[in-house]
C-alpha cells in the first residue's frame, strides 16, 4: 500500500486514561482490565509499526517465491515482429503480449498475438493480457463479462513455456470492482505457483491503497506515458526515489523513449516503443546498468 | 459451398498484417490534450490538406499524408472523388478498430447450420491457429469471413435443391464441422463421400476435403485436391479452383521458412498471370488481380515500390487510389520503419522514384539528407526539393540564401507558401536577423493568415512570441487557439468527439490558452517582476492572467517577496474573488512571518495555486479543491528542466512544434535573465510542497501557538503530506505537524480529524 497508516497515538493515550482514571479498587476488574488494556496497547503499537493490510512482496512472502525464478530484466515484447535471439536467456526474460481484450459495451472481443516472436531456448516468457476499453463505447462491466475474460487470460497460463501471466489495464475507478473480481477469477484458474503480475499506474502506488489486498504476486508501475500523473512522479524519479507503495516498490517499467532516473530494484521491466534490436537493447541495459 | 479463400485478398490479408495496431503501451490516466501543432498528422478536418491547404507539412507526418504533399507540392492536386478517397482512407486509419468481427461470421453460419434439423449443437470456432514451434506464440487469422459467407450460400443452395430433410444435408453439415475445427487447430479432414452420394454432394464433399487440408496446414495436400478439382468439367467449383491453388501457395509461402517463401511466391505470380491471361476464368479476375498486388509486394518489394510511386503520380483519375496508397505506405514503412539496427537488412535504393527519394530524404534528420536534398534542389529547383532543403538547412549553410530567394518567390497561393515562409523566419531567426523576421511575420499575420491553418499559425505564432520587443509584444503571441483537443493516450493525436467532453471542456474551444514554450518562458526566463506586470496586462485573457497572477504571488511569497506580493494581491483578488478574504488576511497581517503564514494558510486552503504557470488544458479542478490525480500545491518538477531526449528519438523524423521552446525571448535583458536564474535556483531548493507547508506551519505554531487558525493549519499541513507532491522526507514532516497538533491542541475538531500520520 501506499502511504502508511500510521496508528495514532490516541491508542496510548486511551491506555493511559483506562489507567489513569481507574480510581476504585474494584480489585476483582483490575486485572482484567488492566490485562485487556495491555491487549489493546501492545496490539496498538503493534499496529503502528506494522506496514498495514499491504501486500509485502518482500523475502519471505510466497510471492516472491514464485517470482524469484523469473530474471531481473524483463524486455516487453509488443504486437509487432520480435527477434530477440540475441538475449542471454539465464539474464533476460520477455514479457510478450499475447492476446489483446477489448470491451465494449455487452461484448469481449479477443484477438491474440498475430506477430512473430523469436527468443532463444530456455528463455522465461510472460504471456500478458492487454485489456482495452473505449470512451465511446463503454464496457457494461457485468458478471458474465468478466468471466469471458477471465477465461481468455487464464488460457494463457496454458501456452508452452510460460512462466507467469501479467494483465496490462489501466482501469479507472468506475472499473475496480470489476478489475478485482476479474483477477480473483483469473488466479483461480491458474496454477497455484504461476505468478501473476499486473502492470499499475503510477498513482496506484501513492497514496492509493486499492492493490494492496488483490490476489497479485506483483505491480509493476509504468515509470512512463504518464499523463497527468507526469509531474508528481517526474518530481520523485528525478530525486532518485521510488514509488512509495509497497507493492510496487521490487519492480517498476520503463520505456526505451522515456529515460528515467531510477532507484534499483528487483526487476525492471522495459518497453520498446519500436522492435527491439541488439543495439536497442544494448544502449536499454547501460543505462539501468543492469 | 463455394468456400472462397479470401477474394479480397489484398484487404483482408494485408488487413491482418497491416491494419495498424497500437505499438504502445497507454498507461495515463490521460488528461484532455491542448493540441497547439499537430505532429503525426496534419489538422482536422482533413479535407483542407486534401485539397491542397498544406499549412507547414512536417517530416513527423505519417507518409501517406507525405505523399499528398509531394503531389501538391508538385503541381498536381487530387480532384474532388480522389480527395474524398483520401480523407476516406486517413479516416480508416485513424479510427481503426481490430475487431474483425469474426464472432459475426461465425453466428451466420450457426443460424444457417440450426436451420437444419437433427444436425446437434454447433462446435466452437475460433478463427485464430497458432503456428508451428518455433513460431509458436504467433496466431494467424486462419479462417476468413468468406469461408462463412461460403458456406452459408452453399447450404443456403443445397437445401433449396434438395430439402432441408434430405439425410445427405447432415453429412454434408458435418463435413463442414470438421473444415471449420481446423481454424484453429488439429487435423479434421473428412473423409471422402460415399459413392452413392449425389454427384454434386461429392463434389462438394472433395471440395471441402481440400478446404480442410487447406486450414490444417496441409498445403501439398490441399493444392493436389484443388488441382483435381481444377480438371473436373462436372465440379460447380472447377472455375475457382485455380485460384485457391494459388491461395495455397501463399498460405504456405506466409507460414513456411524463410527459404521457401520466395520460390512459392513465384509460382504464385507465374499461376496468377496464367489466371488473369485465361477468360474462362474471368469471375476469378478482379479477387486474382488483388492477390498479384500482394504477391508482388512480396517478391519484388523494391521494384513495386516505385512502381506504386508512378501509378500515385499519374495525372488521370487514380481508381485504385485507396489501395495503391495502401501499398505504399506499406512498403516505405518496411524499408524505412523505425528499425535502428539495420545491418541485417539489405540496403535498398530508395532514390529509384523522386517521391519515394523526397518522403525518405525530407524525413531523414541524418546529416546526408541534407546534402542529397540540396543536390536534387540544385539539380531541379523543385518545390518539393526546396522545401526539403529549406527544413534542414541552418543559417550558416552556403545555400541558405538562395533558398530564401527562391522560398520568397512563392505566392500565396502555392502550396509550399506557408512551408516556406516558416523556414524563412526560422533562418532568419537563427541567423539574428529579428527585425526582418518580425516584419515578415508580421505580415504574414496580417495579410495571409488564411493560407495557415490553426496548427501552422500556432507555428508561426511561437517564432513570434520569440521575438517579442518587450512584455506586450510577448504576452500578445503567447496565446494561442489550440488547433484540436485530444485525449492522446495513444500518440496519435485524435481529436477528441464532442460527446467525450465535458461541458468544462467544450467551452475551452475557440479560447485562447498557452503552449508549452510561453509557460516555459514564463515559468524559468522571467523575473518575477516581469510576471506580475504580466498579471496586471490586459492583453492577457482573464483565464491566463488567472493563471499568471496566482503563480506570480505565490512565488512573491515563497521568495519572501512581500513588497510584490502586496502588489499583486489586488489584482489576484479581482481575478479570484474566492481567495478575497484570505488575501485581506494577507494583506492586513503587519510583520514579514504573519504575512508569510497568512500566504500559508491561504495556500493551504486553496491548493490549486501553485508557482507556475500552467499549460494547455491547465488544471481542471478548482483552485479551492484538491484534484483526485494529486495535482496540489506544488511539483518540483514543474522548474526543472526537462530530460534530454533518448538517443533513438533524435533518429527518428521530427517535427517543428517543440522548436521553439529553446533559446529565449529577445527581449529579456541580462539582468532579467540573470534574476530569473537565481529566482529559479531559490524555488528549485524549496523541495517538495508538503514538507516546506508543515514546515512553515511549525515554526509559526510555535511561536503563535494561541493563534486560532493553528490547529486547521496542521490539520490542513498533515493533510498535504497525503494528497500533495512527496517525497521520502515527507514522513518526517507529517508526523511533526500530527505530533504537535495532537500535543497541543487534543481536544480541537482538527485533531480529531486528523487520526493519522503519513510517509511513504
Amino acid at each position: 500500500m501506499s502511504s502508511d497508516f500510521v496508528m495514532s497515538s490516541s491508542w496510548c493515550t486511551l491506555l493511559a486514561r483506562q489507567l489513569i482514571f481507574m480510581k476504585t479498587p474494584n480489585n476483582k476488574f483490575l486485572v482484567p482490565v488492566v490485562l485487556s488494556s495491555m491487549v489493546v496497547a501492545i496490539s496498538a503499537f503493534r499496529a503502528k509499526e506494522a506496514v498495514p493490510t499491504t501486500s509485502d512482496f518482500s523475502g519471505a512472502h510466497p510471492s516472491a517465491a514464485k517470482l524469484s525464478k523469473l530474471p531481473g530484466t524483463i524486455l516487453w515484447a509488443w504486437e509487432r515482429p520480435e527477434k530477440l535471439n540475441f538475449v542471454d536467456p539465464t539474464r533476460i526474460g520477455v514479457a510478450f503480449l499475447a492476446k489483446t481484450i477489448s470491451l465494449r459495451g455487452a461484448k469481449v472481443v479477443a484477438r491474440p498475438r498475430l506477430q512473430s516472436l523469436n527468443v532463444p531456448d530456455g528463455t522465461k516468457l510472460i504471456a500478458v493480457a492487454r485489456i482495452e476499453t473505449n470512451r465511446r463505447d463503454l464496457p457494461n462491466l457485468t458478471k458474465a463479462q468478466m468471466e469471458a475474460t477471465a477465461v481468455e487470460i487464464a488460457s494463457l497460463g496454458q501456452l508452452p513455456n510460460v512462466s507467469a501471466v501479467q494483465i496490462d489495464f489501466d482501469a479507472t475507478l468506475s472499473e475496480r470492482d470489476f478489475y478485482r473480481a476479474l483477477l480473483d477469477s483469473v488466479r483461480d484458474e491458474l496454477p497455484v505457483e504461476m505468478p501473476l503480475s499486473i502492470t499499475a499506474l503510477a498513482s496506484w502506488c501513492e497514496g492509493d491503497s486499492w492493490l494492496s489486498d488483490l490476489p497479485i504476486d506483483e505491480a509493476v508501475p509504468m515509470l512512463f506515458r504518464l499523463g497527468v500523473e507526469k509531474r508528481r512522479v517526474s518530481s520523485r524519479l528525478r530525486l532518485g526515489e521510488k514509488l512509495p507503495g509497497h507493492a510496487c516498490r521490487d519492480s517498476a517499467g520503463v520505456s526505451t523513449d522515456e529515460p528515467v532516473k531510477l532507484a534499483s530494484v528487483q526487476r525492471l521491466y522495459i518497453f520498446n516503443p519500436t522492435s527491439w534490436s541488439s543495439v536497442s537493447f544494448e544502449a536499454v541495459m547501460e543505462d539501468y546498468q543492469r | 459451398m463455394r468456400t472462397r479463400l479470401v477474394y479480397s485478398a489484398t484487404a483482408i490479408a494485408l488487413a491482418v498484417c497491416l491494419f495498424p495496431v497500437p505499438t504502445s503501451f497507454a498507461c495515463g490516466p490521460f488528461q484532455l490534450e491542448a493540441i497547439f501543432t499537430f505532429t503525426v498528422h496534419p489538422e482536422f478536418p482533413l479535407e483542407r490538406y486534401a485539397r491542397g491547404d498544406l499549412g507547414v507539412v512536417q517530416p513527423s507526418y505519417a507518409r501517406s499524408y507525405l505523399f499528398v504533399a509531394y503531389r501538391q507540392l508538385f503541381g498536381n492536386g487530387f480532384n474532388e472523388q480522389e480527395q474524398r478517397v483520401l480523407t476516406q482512407f486517413w479516416q480508416g486509419r485513424l479510427d481503426y478498430n481490430w475487431n474483425l468481427g469474426d464472432q459475426e461470421w461465425i453466428k451466420e453460419w450457426v443460424t444457417a447450420r440450426q436451420k437444419v434439423p437433427g444436425v446437434g449443437e454447433p462446435p466452437k470456432i475460433d478463427v485464430y491457429r497458432h503456428r508451428e514451434k518455433p513460431d509458436e506464440y504467433e496466431t494467424y487469422l486462419n479462417c476468413q469471413k468468406d469461408a462463412f459467407e461460403s458456406a452459408t450460400t452453399t447450404l443456403a443452395a443445397r437445401i433449396s435443391k434438395y430439402g432441408i430433410e434430405n439425410r445427405s444435408l447432415k453429412d454434408w453439415i458435418a463435413a463442414q464441422d470438421q473444415v471449420f475445427a481446423n481454424c484453429s487447430e488439429g487435423q479434421h479432414i473428412p473423409s471422402a463421400a460415399p459413392a452413392a452420394e449425389a454427384t454434386l454432394f461429392q463434389a462438394d464433399r472433395t471440395y471441402q476435403i481440400a478446404a480442410a487440408n487447406f486450414y490444417a496446414g496441409n498445403f501439398d495436400e490441399a493444392k493436389k485436391t484443388f488441382e483435381s478439382i481444377a480438371a473436373d468439367g462436372d465440379s460447380p467449383w472447377q472455375n475457382v479452383a485455380p485460384y485457391l491453388i494459388v491461395r495455397t501457395l501463399i498460405r504456405k509461402a506466409s507460414l513456411g521458412a524463410p527459404e521457401v517463401k520466395k520460390p512459392l511466391l513465384s509460382e504464385a505470380e507465374d499461376q496468377l498471370n496464367k489466371l488473369l491471361a485465361n477468360r474462362k476464368l474471368a469471375n476469378s479476375h478482379a479477387a486474382a488481380g488483388r492477390l498479384l498486388n500482394v504477391v508482388r509486394l512480396r517478391l519484388h518489394p523494391t521494384e513495386r515500390l516505385h512502381e506504386l510511386a508512378h501509378s500515385l503520380l499519374a495525372k488521370n483519375q487514380n481508381d485504385a487510389l485507396k489501395q495503391q496508397l495502401w501499398d505504399f505506405a506499406f512498403l516505405l514503412d518496411e524499408f524505412l520503419g523505425n528499425e535502428s539496427d539495420n545491418k541485417t537488412n539489405p540496403a535498398v535504393d530508395l532514390s529509384g522514384d523522386d517521391l519515394t527519394d523526397w518522403i525518405a530524404t525530407f524525413q531523414s534528420p541524418a546529416p546526408e539528407a541534407l546534402h542529397h536534398s540540396l543536390a536534387k534542389w540544385q539539380s531541379t529547383h523543385a518545390a518539393t526539393w526546396l522545401i526539403a532543403s529549406l527544413s534542414k538547412v541552418d543559417s550558416k549553410n552556403a545555400e541558405t540564401s538562395k533558398l530564401i530567394t527562391q522560398a520568397m518567390s512563392l505566392k500565396p497561393g502555392n502550396p509550399a507558401f506557408a512551408s516556406a515562409r516558416f523556414h524563412v523566419v526560422r533562418l532568419l531567426l537563427e541567423s539574428g536577423k529579428f527585425d526582418d523576421a518580425r516584419s515578415m511575420l508580421d505580415e504574414l499575420l496580417a495579410h495571409d493568415r488564411t493560407r495557415f491553418d490553426k496548427s501552422s499559425s500556432n507555428l508561426l505564432l511561437s517564432q513570434r512570441m520569440l521575438l517579442a520587443r518587450d512584455l506586450v509584444d510577448f504576452l500578445t503571441f503567447s496565446t494561442r487557439i489550440p488547433a484540436g483537443f485530444s485525449w492522446n493516450d495513444d500518440g496519435r493525436e485524435v481529436p477528441a468527439e464532442a460527446s467525450e467532453l465535458s461541458e468544462e471542456n467544450r467551452a475551452l474551444q475557440g479560447k485562447l490558452l498557452f503552449d508549452e514554450d510561453a509557460t516555459h518562458h514564463l515559468n524559468q526566463a522571467f523575473p518575477l517582476l516581469l510576471l506580475k506586470e504580466a498579471a496586471s496586462s490586459s492583453v492577457l485573457p482573464s483565464n491566463l492572467r488567472r493563471d499568471v497572477a496566482q503563480a506570480a504571488w505565490l512565488r512573491a511569497v515563497l521568495l519572501g517577496d512581500n513588497k510584490t506580493a502586496d502588489e499583486l494581491a489586488p489584482i489576484l483578488k479581482s481575478l479570484v474573488p474566492e481567495l478575497s478574504s484570505l488575501l485581506d488576511d494577507f494583506l492586513a497581517a503587519p510583520k514579514p512571518d504573519s504575512k508569510r503564514f497568512a500566504a500559508i494558510f491561504a495556500w493551504l486552503k486553496f491548493p490549486g495555486l501553485e508557482p507556475v504557470v500552467d499549460s494547455g488544458v491547465g488544471r481542471e479542478t478548482p483552485l479551492g479543491q484538491q484534484d483526485v490525480y494529486r495535482d496540489n500545491w506544488w511539483c518540483a518538477a514543474a522548474l526543472s528542466p526537462v530530460p534530454a531526449a533518448a538517443d533513438d528519438e533524435k533518429n527518428k523524423p521530427q517535427s517543428f512544434a517543440a522548436t521553439t521552446k529553446t533559446g529565449i525571448p529577445a527581449f529579456l535583458t541580462q539582468a532579467e535573465k540573470a534574476v530569473a536564474a537565481r529566482e529559479h535556483s531559490t524555488l528549485n531548493a524549496l523541495g517538495a510542497a508538503p514538507n516546506y507547508l508543515c514546515q512553515q506551519v511549525i515554526q509559526w505554531a510555535t511561536k503563535n501557538p494561541n493563534d486560532q487558525r493553528v490547529p486547521e493549519a496542521l490539520y490542513m499541513a498533515v493533510n498535504t503530506t497525503r494528497h500533495g507532491c512527496t517525497d521520502k522526507e515527507t514522513g518526517h514532516w507529517s508526523k511533526a505537524a500530527f505530533d504537535l497538533l495532537h500535543r497541543k491542541y487534543p481536544n480541537s475538531t482538527w485533531a480529531k480529524k486528523t487520526p493519522y500520520w503519513f510517509k511513504d
